[in-house]
């Protein structure tokens, strides 16, 4: 039984596709990938694995694209806070131009109960900014954000093996090679090693808009997921978050593609819904 | 009933628009006695240098064959959403009378059955007329991967980078200036890009704005050789449903087929290009790590180029043609 309505082309980001629920949703899980990703294919089995789920029965999956080689991490997380917005405020309007005329659509008045955002490596970056904004427009839905962060950037990360990943393939470049392609190619490097501004900023402000005793709070990540062979991300602990879960024998690419053999990450989705 | 319906609808937007040149020339080609001339369109275009002037193929020619390719796609997809239960079977009247008209049509089906052969085609034809009825509807884990896939070939469709890769690769060629037919940019030029370190370096670190067709070609690569291992994921997960698999592996039948031939040797050749340089900074770990992914993604590619995927489907298509009593509600006629 199919339980979900095939969505490929929403026209937000870059390749944004979805999953609506035939049910009434309440909850929407919004994927975001990292550096040089794409809006499904970083994820693997992820979709195919949470529609055989019970639990996502009533809940619409969104995979979000957009430019993870050359927009800066702050241009991304403007554009992806647009789109929050939507989400947030007038769900109606994201799904029903996408459903079919043989698809129920959904009531102008819905919204959802939970809004869980997923992220991979620099994807932790835009929808941490994304979240500070809706944080200082005191946006009513933001209370019902949950973060789920794979591999998260946030605490930096080291560029040139970053930068290894190529045509599908790990080829190291040498200092000089990575140089050229972050001057160049892949501008949002720039916001992505250890001790950047973006990230100082970032974490400074997030901190700044915590308060001291907060604890369940939509700037909280309610999981952090680290791989023991990623040799990408700095895996410290962030502003208020709680301390990462290690995933053994997983790296940088791997920690957030679940298969039949892995399903600690839909299990860690899972536990946050 | 009502999610296949869905399903159909969207489908033919994803994939429809693509069609409207196509449908509209056949549409003329049927009406009138003096319209255009569809088997001169859907002629062959031979691969040697030694072809005739009429053989060569014109701008305007090229994009209506290209919505004929896409009118193709779209039937081929519908034949894996009615193999999968994925869009409503029988289908609409209009939409299978239409797709039975033009998939019965001589030229079309020389097109498809000998010049550039596509399985799907040809296994959705048999199923509009009723002399195949492949199912795989078991469990609901089909539609979703059916979805995945989609979504997945997406990466590669309607690129300018990948056209520029593949172009190259079926022995194309560029010529940087019009004006200028002495310069050109051939699959040479690609490899020797891929074999030499700073010139790889400066055609991946090239500005969109300065790319010329190498430059391009290089990305095309990169997007493709992501593709690839992605594909072969969906396939794998996919092995509960043989025919879905080969269905699967068949929508990009052509290419695969094609890199099965000695142009695939080219392109593991590109991969072994690519493995030849280090930089004089690479560590040890480093080093064992990258070998072992260029490894697997020759393997990837053997795997997608070999016949291990296509095999199902083709017997399926010579059993049906084979048989001679039709499967179910279709007509029976037409083959």
């Amino acid at each position: 039984m199919q339980t979900h309505y095939y969505a490929p082309e929403l026209p937000f980001g870059l390749n944004t596709c979805a999953r609506w629920a035939v049910k009434p949703a309440d909850t929407v899980c919004i994927f975001v990938h990292g550096f040089r990703g794409y809006a499904l294919e970083t994820w693997y089995e992820f979709p195919t694995i949470l529609v055989e789920q019970g639990q996502c029965a009533a809940a619409d999956l969104i995979f979000y694209g957009y430019d993870g080689k050359r927009a800066r991490a702050n241009t991304s997380a403007n554009s992806f806070y647009d789109f929050l917005k939507k989400v947030g405020s007038q769900p109606a309007k994201i799904v029903n131009p996408t459903l079919q005329e043989a698809a129920t659509p959904r009531r102008q008045t819905f919204k959802y109960r939970r809004i869980v955002l997923v992220s991979h490596s620099l994807g932790a970056v835009v929808t941490r900014f994304a979240l500070l904004w809706a944080h200082q427009e005191r946006k009513v839905w933001r209370k019902r954000v949950r973060q789920v962060l794979f591999a998260p950037a946030h605490k930096g990360s080291d560029i040139s093996a970053m930068c290894s990943s190529i045509l599908g393939m790990i080829k190291p470049l040498s200092a000089g090679g990575v140089d050229a392609l972050l001057k160049l190619a892949y501008p949002v490097l720039k916001d992505l090693y250890v001790g950047s501004p973006t990230l100082k900023d970032l974490e400074d402000r997030t901190l700044r808009a915590l308060s001291r005793k907060a604890k369940e709070h939509y700037l909280i990540a309610h999981r952090v997921i680290v791989g023991t062979d990623d040799n990408v991300v700095e895996p410290l602990q962030f502003g208020k978050d709680p301390l990462p879960v290690e995933f053994d024998g997983k790296g940088h690419i791997k920690v957030c593609k679940p298969n039949a053999g892995f399903l600690d990450p839909v299990t860690k989705l899972l536990e946050v819904l | 009933m009502v999610i296949e319906l869905a399903n159909l609808q969207v489908l033919e937007k994803k994939y429809g628009r693509a069609t409207r040149d196509a449908r509209d020339f056949l549409r003329k080609a049927y009406r009138k006695v003096d319209g255009p001339d569809l088997p001169y369109l859907l002629r062959h275009h031979p691969d040697d240098e030694d072809f005739s002037e009429e053989a060569i193929i014109t701008d305007d020619e090229t994009w209506l064959r290209d919505s004929f390719d896409s009118l193709l796609t779209y039937y081929g997809v519908l034949e894996i959403g009615c193999l999968i239960g994925f869009v409503p079977f029988p289908l609409p009247r209009p939409l299978k009378e239409e797709a039975l008209l033009h998939l019965s049509d001589p030229a079309v089906r020389r097109y498809y059955e000998e010049y550039y052969p596509t399985l799907l085609p040809e296994l959705f034809r048999l199923r509009l007329v009723g002399r195949q009825d492949l199912r795989e509807t078991e469990g609901s884990a089909a539609a979703a991967l059916f979805m995945d896939f989609l979504d997945i070939s997406a990466l590669i469709e309607d690129d300018e980078d990948v056209d520029c890769f593949l172009w190259l690769l079926d022995s194309g060629v560029f010529y940087e200036n019009e004006e200028d037919d002495e310069t050109a940019i051939d699959l040479e030029d690609l490899l020797s890009v891929l074999e030499d370190y700073d010139s790889f370096v400066a055609a991946v670190a090239c500005k969109p704005s300065d790319q010329g067709y190498l430059e391009q070609a290089v990305q095309g690569l990169g997007k493709f050789l992501t593709f690839c291992p992605a594909l072969e994921q969906v396939l794998d997960r996919a092995r509960r449903y043989p025919y879905l698999q080969s269905a699967m592996w068949h929508y990009h039948g052509y290419w695969f087929g094609y890199l099965s031939t000695e142009i695939g040797g080219d392109l593991r050749n590109a991969v072994q290009h690519f493995a030849r340089w280090q930089s004089k900074d690479t560590k040890p770990r480093e080093r064992r790590e990258s070998r072992a992914s260029i490894r697997q993604m020759a393997r990837t590619l053997k795997r997608l180029t070999g016949r291990g995927f296509d095999r199902p489907l083709r017997a399926a298509v010579r059993a049906a043609l084979k048989s001679r009593k039709p499967h179910g509600r279709g007509p029976g006629s037409g083959l």
